[in-house]
């Protein structure tokens, strides 16, 4: 079979089965006339035909529950199908939910902000009041502050030297309460103040000296 | 049936295990690369975490605690230490008392140079006076002394309980001397002088 003749092998089949328009029968039969490959491969395929429409054998008729199960097989898959994509879309919606939850549920307890090393000498709140200490220590080269109103900051406030010979004084913006310090001399030692009005023991074998500030009239 | 009760389980387990989980589970910052960092690992790790969840959910704010947790586990406390100061704070929030003055005092020792350990005993003490203060305050009031500062009266009765007076010695110092004359001056800023004498 040449080339071109491949083109005739579809108008082939559809010439037995009856299915071929009038101008692609002529075409054909006037080929086959012509092209002897053809013509053998026709008369092979319209053998293969004829034989088996002549089969001797008995035809059987399905039985008629077939159609059913093949309908209902074919409906199962369906709705196994179906039931499968809707137990994933509804796992997939509870895991979502779930970390939803959580999403805004540590969004509203998140913290405020990163938390800073406090400073000693920030600025005081609204509803400080004012208070001045002095310190009298001729010896020393340095004198700072530290207690609760600093939260202990081993540097401490730097107090500053008055016009008076070995007087250190500071001015500090405290809330009302009680709070405990100690003078650190030269940057190292600790000592309570002597002017306090009360002292207490710091239970780590010194003693600290106590400021009250009273919600009332300014220290 | 069995697919609604799968359904069901699905929205309801979710739902139990958020409110049902340990306290602190929902910890917004998380100290485990902190306590990683200083050695503190597994089941140590896991109290520790519980134990400042629970402290942050008895509402100490976060950014406070984590700054002090920061600093106390710099300074050395071990994860004992940590939980006995941790516990001393919740038990404190829970029963309505300052829970500052532990942290103050804990920062005091780090500040005076202290041992880890030396520090975490005596803010404990500190925490049990500051109870027992709490107490001698209530028995004020109870004798119709009016407080105008309760915290600051706490700290004050726990620093005179820290020099030895007895609970009930103070109490009854002040209902029989008066506030002015009990010998605990600085009781005079924080007690109304209208109690009984």
């Amino acid at each position: 079979m040449r080339r071109k003749c491949t083109r005739y092998e579809g108008l082939m089949e559809r010439y037995l089965t009856g299915e071929i328009l009038p101008d692609e029968r002529d075409d054909l039969e006037k080929h086959l006339s012509l092209c002897p490959d053809c013509s053998r491969v026709y008369r092979d395929i319209s053998g293969v035909e004829c034989a088996l429409r002549t089969f001797p054998g008995k035809m059987v008729d399905p039985p008629p529950y077939l159609k059913t199960r093949i309908l209902a097989s074919i409906e199962g898959e369906r709705k196994s199908l179906w039931a499968f994509l809707t137990r994933t879309v509804t796992a997939f919606a509870a895991i979502l939910a779930i970390f939803l939850i959580m999403a805004v549920y540590g969004y509203l307890t998140r913290p405020s902000s990163p938390p800073s090393p406090p400073v000693a000498g920030e600025k005081a709140e609204t509803g400080t009041k004012e208070v001045k200490i002095f310190f009298y220590f001729p010896d020393a080269r340095t004198v700072s502050i530290t207690g609760d109103f600093t939260n202990w900051d081993p540097k401490g406030l730097p107090m500053k030297k008055t016009g008076k010979k070995g007087l250190w004084e500071i001015d500090l913006k405290v809330k009302p309460g009680v709070y405990s310090y100690n003078f650190i001399i030269d940057g190292r030692l600790l000592v309570p103040d002597p002017q306090a009005p009360e002292q207490t023991p710091d239970g780590f074998g010194g003693m600290n000296s106590i400021l009250l500030v009273p919600k009332g009239d300014v220290s | 049936m069995r697919r609604k009760v799968a359904r069901i389980l699905l929205i309801t387990i979710p739902l139990l295990a958020l409110f049902l989980l340990p306290p602190g589970s929902f910890a917004t910052v998380d100290i485990s690369p902190l306590c990683e960092k200083h050695g503190i690992k597994g089941e140590d790790l896991t109290r520790l975490k519980g134990l400042y969840g629970e402290v942050v959910e008895s509402g100490v704010s976060e950014e406070e605690l984590y700054r002090f947790f920061d600093d106390i586990i710099s300074y050395g406390l071990d994860c004992r230490q940590l939980s006995r100061v941790l516990e001393k704070t919740l038990r404190l929030k829970k029963e309505g008392l300052p829970y500052r003055p532990v942290f103050r005092k804990v920062r005091e020792g780090m500040a005076k140079g202290v041992p880890p350990g030396k520090v975490v005993d005596v803010t404990l003490t500190w925490g049990k006076l500051l109870e027992e203060a709490a107490g001698v305050v209530r028995a004020l009031e109870e004798k119709g002394f009016s407080v105008s500062d309760r915290e600051g009266a706490v700290i004050l009765v726990a620093g005179y309980l820290s020099r030895g007076y007895l609970p009930d010695e103070i109490v009854e110092r002040v209902v029989t001397r008066g506030v002015k004359y009990a010998g605990f001056s600085g009781l005079e800023a924080f007690l109304g002088q209208g109690g009984q004498r």
